[in-house]
């Protein structure tokens, strides 16, 4: 039987919904998660599970930042091996221009306590040898040997086992209907499975998270992208880090067992809940990778597959209060939800716990979207 | 390990090669795989795993990964389905890319046809011929570098009506469906799809490897007849080499006429494992008994007689506990099972013996059908996950098809008329096909008759239960 | 049926000639279940099988079948043997799909069902085919035991 009241309900059990359980629970919250799959089967048992901090604002940079610091000791913390791996990201400069944001932006990394370098291309076969920088067309690279990877499924069983151990608790295959509103305060989630009182509610649904907004009457200006990601066959680890280009949109990293995981924008990018995998995605990652690391081109691709990000207008997600009381919004991650995770789930439980937060997120509320749009540059996918 | 007489089989062997197995020089020939040459050299041990447990093929037929190996500086190539070639170096334990990777730039060749056909063994096969009958332009493509699918293993004579050939071996069957089709359709061999997609139009992505062609195909319809695959059961030691798929036995002695071992333990007293065991006492192996865990023999009471009369023990209730062994297959412990399925202590036996084969069933192939977005639903009479379809073998989708195992576990027999059946009913909506009411209507006959018995039960059970399936989501859709 | 667990049929489920028709030489199936198949009945010349819907097990008729084998040789599941008693010796024509052949004249062990060693059998005829059909000769009382053949080499 279903549990029909709770202090917290959170709608999503990805990445940030099953961190958030963890954070709320160990703060003796009684917390139930709902979703209407199972735990990662949004974007975050799809997604590349990459872990950067070189960002290009302040805000970004710190949030990743405190969150790499909570990825280095979470396997201790949840008695669970996530996978994390600290291989660095490089970033790829192709011309003067990049050059300069590069400069900038390291400038500003570095002050915040980052271990960032600008590489050239010499250094770049170092790091990662299989990379032909010509064919790169970069002239150099930056370096943060810190960034990394984990285990998206791990991280997300993880989180999920160890809030379980605290005592929340997890609906799978539950679908959340209704949201009932009275007075502008939440009371209620109607699932197809019952309904469940409480007074708050966080919506972590992920690309679903405008129909979850809308169920409180709340409109959210996020949008669905299909996103591509492709995994090769395993071969013998020759590399650590994360290598990606903001020009040509490419990411890739081997993982633990061997594979190459990455993606790249498909020529037919589409807005909408669209799960079908084009063929000129393959072709032109591929015809990437090759141009990347030209050995690449020996080995087989096994798997393709689409996930989507949650965009919203800025690229930045939506967190915290909003004019419904206890309507949390947990949600609008773009490509980048998992690497700030850890951060967010213990900033959104600060606040629902009415505690001090380590860092402000009034700037990423949704009220933003009332006054003018920045765009976050770093972004690739 | 090479089968030298056969009573049923002449391996007309070719031009004798030579070939490099991890420095060493071995002898092969022409028209084999790598993994039947390594065998017939007594080379079990393919590979480790990355924890360091010996790998050895599983199925045969390139739907498992536990025969991949670096070949001439490849990794992962599958060495099951691969041919070995004079001077070709063949390694295992190797991951590395290779210093100067032999890459070749594809060649691209784009086709445009009326009807694509996936997979060529007996569904396939008759798909094609009956296209061509209609005048229907078709492709038939197939990963193996043979025609017949799993006919091409079947030493042994069909049950079935005379018409569809019953007396007659499958190999013989599989001979006659080959050549009328390859007289009649275009064929791409050694080619495998890699995927659908949805361009508007049905979109195949498929590829020869070996002659490194990269094929775009836009065709009107397409049947899905890619067959099945091999189940596998949980025991202690189920990964160690010499321990196989039904199938990959059944290719190594009956294709390349290559012994698994001298003797051997066979799981499971179906069809299959019935005829896969009188199939390695007519090779020459020694077949110490056949396990199976129901309370009765699961196959015919006359394959099972056939081998019972030459000495092999059936133990039902019985089930493997153990396969044990250093590096490879040495013995097997099996054990009785009582009422609830649980193991009776003190009832273990030890049998010595050099492989094991897993004969416990098959489970459609459906992924490449998935991908079209066809309804896919978990039928477990069918054997697994299928794609719901009408009586004319049409999915959810328009203008995709399945036929045969790939459906519905069942047999060659049926799969031919399915084949047809779907050929026909895709021919005649892209163009009327003459005398189509009378034509459809015999094959429907047919294939009611060949269900109509009590071993026709449970085919007939899971067919009905995905026409309904199918109906419900289509009726919902269309109107 | 206990022949579905052994995979050994009980004498007693056959359905036995009289002695007459043992002496002419007679087919004896041992085909029991309801399989979708029918070659046997295809290719009699006599009309002696019986069998209204493909799945029925054969049901031969001993006044019409003359022994010709042919049912034997075609037989996919192995499944028809002729019989024929005469004096104290019983001959059996049986598929053989082993190697190694045996020769005319040649003296082989005789199995029974299980596959046991029942005594000496002598090869009377051999008729190659898509099955070979080999006809021995054995003791009269073995007529009903023996289903098969060991060729030493
Ligand atoms: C191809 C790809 C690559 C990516 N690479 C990276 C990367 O390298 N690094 C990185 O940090 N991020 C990456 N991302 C982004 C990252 O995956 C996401 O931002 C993150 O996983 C979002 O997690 P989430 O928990 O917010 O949402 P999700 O994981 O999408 O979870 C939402 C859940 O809500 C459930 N749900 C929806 N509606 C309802 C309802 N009505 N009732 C109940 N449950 C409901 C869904 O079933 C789902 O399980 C990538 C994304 C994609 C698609
Ligand atoms: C031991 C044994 C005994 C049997 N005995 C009998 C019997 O007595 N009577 C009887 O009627 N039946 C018998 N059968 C069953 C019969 O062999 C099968 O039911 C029949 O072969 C199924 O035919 P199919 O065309 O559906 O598939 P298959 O014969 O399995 O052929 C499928 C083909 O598709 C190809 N393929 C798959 N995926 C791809 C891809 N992505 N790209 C390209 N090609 C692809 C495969 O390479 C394969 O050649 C037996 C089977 C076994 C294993
Ligand atoms: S032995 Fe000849 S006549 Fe008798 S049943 Fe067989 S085929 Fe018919
Ligand atoms: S041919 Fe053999 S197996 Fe088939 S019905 Fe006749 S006796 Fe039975």
């Amino acid at each position: 039987m279903m549990k029909n009241n709770a202090d917290v309900v959170i709608i999503g059990a990805g990445i940030n919904g099953c961190a958030l359980a963890y954070e709320l629970s160990k703060r003796g919250k009684d917390v139930i998660v709902l979703d209407r799959r199972h735990i990662a089967a949004g974007a975050t048992g799809r997604c590349g599970a990459g872990i950067r901090q070189q960002w290009s604002t302040k805000e970004n940079a710190i949030l990743a930042k405190k969150s790499v610091e909570i990825f280095e000791n979470l396997s201790n913390e949840l008695n669970y091996d996530i996978g994390f791996r600290q291989g660095g990201y490089l970033i790829a400069i192709h011309d003067e221009n990049d050059m300069q944001q590069a400069k900038k932006n390291v400038e500003m990394q570095k002050s915040i306590g980052l271990d960032v370098r600008i590489i050239d291309a010499d250094e770049i076969k170092e790091i990662v040898p299989i990379l032909e920088p010509k064919g790169m067309e970069a002239i150099g690279a930056t370096f943060c040997p810190t960034d990394g990877h984990a285990d998206p499924f791990k991280t997300a069983y993880g989180y999920a086992m160890a809030a379980i151990k605290q005592g929340a608790r997890f609906y799978k295959f539950t679908e959340v209907k209704k949201i009932r509103v009275k007075d502008n305060e939440i009371k209620s989630v109607v699932t197809d499975r019952g309904e469940i009182k409480t007074g708050v509610v966080v919506n972590a649904a992920g690309a679903w998270s405008k129909q979850v907004a809308k169920m409180a009457g709340i409109e959210l200006p996020n949008k669905p992208v299909r996103k591509e990601a492709l995994v090769t066959e395993p071969i013998k680890r020759i590399f650590d880090a994360m290598v990606i280009s903001f020009r040509h949109g490419i990411y890739f990293s081997q993982m633990e067992e061997g594979q190459i995981l990455g993606g790249i924008p498909s020529p037919e990018e589409k807005t909408g809940y669209h799960t079908e995998p084009t063929f000129s995605f393959l072709q032109r990652m591929a015809y990437m990778l090759g141009k990347y690391a030209p050995v690449l081109k020996s080995i087989n691709v096994m798997r393709q597959w689409t996930g989507y990000y949650d965009v919203t207008p800025d690229a930045l997600p939506i967190l915290g209060k909003t004019s419904i009381e206890g309507f949390i919004q947990c949600n609008g991650f773009s490509g980048h939800g998992f690497m700030i995770s850890p951060m967010v789930a213990r900033l959104l439980a600060q606040l629902i716990n009415d505690e001090k937060l380590d860092l402000p997120i009034e700037r990423l509320s949704i009220n933003r979207f009332k006054g003018k749009v920045f765009k976050e540059k770093s972004v690739v996918g | 390990m090479r089968i030298e007489e056969h009573p049923i089989l002449k391996f007309e062997r070719e031009r004798k090669i030579n070939f490099y197995f991890n420095g060493i020089k071995m002898e092969a020939y022409e028209g084999e795989t790598i993994a039947s040459a390594l065998h017939a050299n007594g080379i079990k041990v393919l590979s480790h795993s990355r924890k360091g447990r010996a790998r050895g093929f599983f199925c045969g037929i390139g739907k498992c990964s536990s025969c991949l190996m670096t070949v001439n500086g490849t990794p992962n190539v599958r060495t099951c389905i691969t041919m070995v070639k004079d001077g070709m170096i063949v390694e295992g334990d190797k991951y590395d890319l290779p210093e100067s990777f032999p890459y070749r730039k594809p060649i691209k060749e784009k086709i445009d046809v009326s009807m694509a056909i996936v997979g060529a063994g007996p569904a396939g096969l008759a798909a094609a011929i009956e296209s061509a009958e209609n005048g229907i332009d078709a492709i038939l493509i197939d990963e193996n570098p043979r025609l017949g699918g799993q006919l091409i293993k079947q030493t042994h004579k069909f049950f079935g009506s005379s018409r569809e050939g019953a007396g007659k071996r499958g190999i013989e069957i599989a001979k006659e469906l080959e050549e009328e089709a390859t007289k009649k359709a275009k064929i791409l061999l050694n080619t495998s799809v890699i995927g659908y997609y949805d361009k508007g139009y049905h979109f195949l992505v498929a590829a020869n490897q070996m002659d490194g062609i990269l094929y775009e195909i836009k065709a009107k319809k397409i049947i899905f007849s890619t067959g099945a695959q091999e189940n596998m059961l949980v025991f202690e030691g189920n990964d160690l080499p010499g321990v196989y798929g039904a199938g990959g036995v059944q290719t190594l002695t009956n294709v390349y006429g290559v012994k698994p071992g001298n003797s051997g333990v066979i799981i499971g007293a179906g069809n299959v494992g019935l005829i896969l065991s009188y199939q390695l006492l007519q090779a020459g192996v020694d077949v110490k008994a056949i396990v199976e865990a129901m309370p009765k023999i699961g196959g015919y009471f006359v394959h099972a007689a056939k081998v019972r009369r030459n000495g092999v023990p059936i133990y039902t209730r019985h089930t493997i506990k153990e396969a044990y062994g250093k590096d490879r297959v040495e013995g097997a412990k099996i054990v009785a099972l009582d009422e609830k399925w649980n193991t009776i202590e003190g009832s273990e036996k030890d049998i010595k013996c050099d492989f094991i084969a897993v004969s416990v069933g098959l489970t459609p192939s459906t992924r490449l059908v998935q991908q079209t977005g066809a309804k896919i639903k978990f039928i477990s009479a069918a054997g697994g996950w299928v794609a719901l379809h009408n009586e004319y073998m049409e999915t959810t989708k328009d203008g995709i098809y399945v036929a045969g195992d790939a459906s519905n576990i069942e047999e060659a027999s049926t799969a031919i008329i399915e084949g047809k059946i779907a050929s026909l009913h895709a021919s005649n909506s892209l163009k009327k096909v003459h005398g189509y009411d009378k034509k459809m209507k015999e094959y429907m006959k047919r294939l009611e008759e060949l269900r109509s018995g009590i071993f026709g039960e449970r085919a007939k059970f899971a067919k009905n239960k995905i026409y309904e399936e199918y109906y419900e989501i289509r009726e919902n859709r269309r109107y | 049926m206990k022949y579905e667990k052994t995979g050994v049929i009980d004498i007693s489920q056959l359905k036995m000639p009289n002695e007459k028709q043992l002496k002419k030489g007679v087919a004896i199936t041992e085909c029991l279940q309801p399989i979708p198949c029918n070659p046997c009945k295809e290719v009699c010349p006599t009309d002696a099988i019986k069998m209204e819907n493909i799945n029925d097990p054969p049901d031969i008729d001993y006044d019409k079948c003359i022994g010709c084998a042919l049912c034997v040789e075609v037989c996919p599941g192995l499944a028809m043997f002729v019989v024929r008693v005469r004096d104290d010796k019983a001959m059996i024509s049986l598929p053989y799909e082993m190697l190694p052949m045996p020769e005319r004249g040649q003296i082989v062990k005789a199995l029974d069902r299980e596959g046991k060693i029942v005594g000496n059998a002598v090869v009377k005829a051999i008729k190659h085919g898509r099955t070979n059909v080999i006809t021995i000769e054995v003791d009269k009382n073995l007529a009903m035991v023996v289903r098969n053949i060991k060729v030493e080499k």
